[in-house]
């Protein structure tokens, strides 16, 4: 009975330590970096320059492979009491969000936040650049660029159409954006779509690229109708995509980190998501010969990756 | 001494001759054995495209001898190849010249190019409107140069309008490249940039709505480009700067030069007058 009623009396404490607001005082919020997996190298340019930016005290728990584990966040939070959590990836902002309404959050890495069930306390960087800033990239590396098709899905990416048709308006690029609703819609959509464009922009959408074979169909159509793809990813160089472009990872987490510093004082503004204000661009070069799409070679050294 | 003791003492010192012909020669650059090295760091720029950079280089200077290109993402590593003995060409900014010249005594040879100048500006650049330069102390300022060199034209910068302590206040953002730090104040995500004219010039061709609601507040001093420099000028020299004077004509390096912002190289003494 005894060892009972220590063990009510533990959780009790805990429950109090848990409930009370922040007990510190002074400069310098402690942060607790949630990493859903630190083996993974962008997770970890995320963690590197969130430490090297943020001025306070920094303690770190790395969830690794596996799924999410709130579990493992209520013990950090017990033992580490932080200020703020910053969550890397979209693995630790679910633990951490189910371990903690009262904890601010600021996340970095969580691929499409939007499907994410924000809590009221949560912030972030998103992962994905502005349809504006891709745009407008895309007009200065290939000026001649005029007519962009786009395949999405209306359930994953109808947000991202509209705000880049409108994009495409201020640097002069026609956005002939085609809706798609099933993965079976998509190889009849690239035979009405890609007669019609100079280049095919790949955004990430579960509907358009639904599994391998679907990756494969679209890069064979591409490439047979003599249309470059300008992709979201590094990864779809290996596949012929002639561009990539992607958010810096190392400045979202000195974008975190500034945010973090705001949050933790009280001072976060009204916008809670902000959009990552740096770009990695991959140009696949040796696929620059086969299409008729130039190349402004005065913009080669906004290039961080040439692959030739 | 016995015939054993002299053939043996004779050997010693065949092997101490080779070896001599073997070891590096000292001071300048095209040593005789190993590869001569071209080390390069810019402060100037955030952008991190090292491995395609050195095939480049690496790929173009192979025709003119045993040369390796290497570049660094740190001050820190680059100074301290820098203090080393071996015989090396440097590439880096005017600016970053500048600083280091009382500690290491270095000669320039060549200056960067580009559209036919060999100097730029750097610009302080905000959304507008900008009620005054006071209404910047604090904020964000997004840069595609490390937080040093950012500092020392924003110092130069507003400290020509009274204001060094808005330029001591404001936080870095560091970014990839010029026309990100532009896009960032463009899109709300900085509250200012410090960015290049080429790249303000660049943003109102590609985007002339964002480049509508930008305001340039300063230009820095007109900086030389990159620079080549050495420590010490030897043999080997001349050959590399053939080479290097080479790269901005025909098309063997052209992804070189255009990975580092130049079309080519023109000769360059430091505190001579270099053409624009």
């Amino acid at each position: 009975m005894r060892v009972s009623s220590q063990k009510v009396a533990g959780a009790a404490f805990a429950l109090f330590l848990l409930s009370v607001g922040n007990a510190r005082t002074g400069d310098g919020k402690h942060v607790l970096i949630v990493n859903s997996d630190a083996s993974v190298e962008k997770f970890q340019q995320i963690e590197q320059s969130f430490s090297e930016t943020y001025p306070g005290r920094i303690s770190k728990l790395d969830l690794g492979p596996g799924a999410a584990d709130d579990v493992k966040v209520r013990r950090a939070l017990l033992k580490d009491q932080p200020d703020v959590i910053l969550c890397v990836g979209s693995k630790a902002y679910l633990a951490a969000n189910g371990a903690t309404q009262r904890v601010p959050i600021v996340f970095s890495s969580a691929i499409n936040w939007r499907r994410l069930s924000l809590g009221p306390n949560s912030f972030g960087i998103a992962n994905e650049l502005p349809a504006d800033f891709q745009l407008t990239t895309f007009r200065h590396l290939f000026p001649s660029l005029r007519r962009l098709g786009l395949l999405y899905s209306e359930k994953f990416n109808e947000q991202i159409a509209r705000a880049a048709a409108q994009a495409g308006k201020d640097v002069g690029i026609e956005l002939l954006a085609h809706a798609v609703h099933r993965p079976s819609d998509v190889d009849n959509a690239l035979r009405t779509l890609l007669p019609r464009v100079d280049a095919l922009w790949l955004i990430s959408d579960p509907i358009v690229l639904s599994d391998d074979a679907a990756l494969k169909r679209l890069f064979d159509s591409t490439r047979e109708a003599k249309v470059p793809v300008l992709a979201y990813d590094e990864a779809f160089v290996e596949f012929g995509a002639l561009l990539a472009i992607t958010a810096d990872q190392a400045t979202m987490g000195t974008q975190a980190a500034l945010m973090a510093e705001q949050v933790g004082a009280g001072e976060a503004g009204q916008q809670r998501v902000m959009d990552p204000a740096g770009s990695q661009i991959t140009l696949n070069a040796k696929e620059l010969p086969a299409y008729s799409l130039s190349f402004n070679k005065d913009a080669l050294s906004s290039v961080n990756r040439l692959v030739r | 001494m016995g015939r054993d003791a002299m053939n043996s003492l004779a050997t010693r010192w065949m092997v101490v001759v080779l070896a001599s012909c073997l070891l590096p020669v000292s001071g300048g650059v095209g040593s005789a054995a190993g590869k001569s090295k071209v080390y390069f760091y810019n402060p100037e720029s955030n952008i991190n495209n090292f491995a395609s950079l050195k095939t480049e280089f690496d790929s173009y200077l192979a025709e003119f001898g045993n040369y390796e290109f290497q570049p660094f993402s740190s001050r820190e590593t680059f100074e301290e190849f820098l203090r080393r003995d071996e015989p090396a060409l440097f590439l880096l900014s005017s600016w970053h010249f500048q600083t280091l010249r009382s500690k290491y005594p270095m000669k320039s040879l060549l200056v960067g190019s580009a559209g036919g100048r060999t100097t730029q500006r750097r610009l302080l650049v905000a959304r507008k409107p900008v009620p005054d330069l006071g209404s910047l102390r604090g904020k964000n300022i997004a840069s595609a140069g490390n937080k040093d060199f950012t500092l020392s034209l924003l110092g130069q910068i507003l400290g020509r309008e009274g204001r060094r302590d808005v330029a001591e206040s404001m936080r870095v953002i560091p970014v990839p490249k010029d026309i990100d730090a532009l896009m960032a104040v463009a899109l709300g995500l900085a509250h200012a940039a410090l960015t290049s004219e080429g790249a303000l010039e660049q943003l109102k061709t590609v985007n002339p709505k964002h480049y509508e609601s930008l305001q340039a507040l300063g230009k820095s001093d007109e900086l030389p480009r990159v620079i080549v420099a050495v420590k010490e000028a030897g043999p080997g020299t001349q050959v590399l700067l053939k080479a290097f004077e080479q790269m901005g004509s025909g098309r063997k390096a052209e992804y070189a030069m255009q990975m580092i912002g130049l079309d080519g190289w023109r000769r360059y003494e430091e505190g001579g007058a270099h053409s624009k």
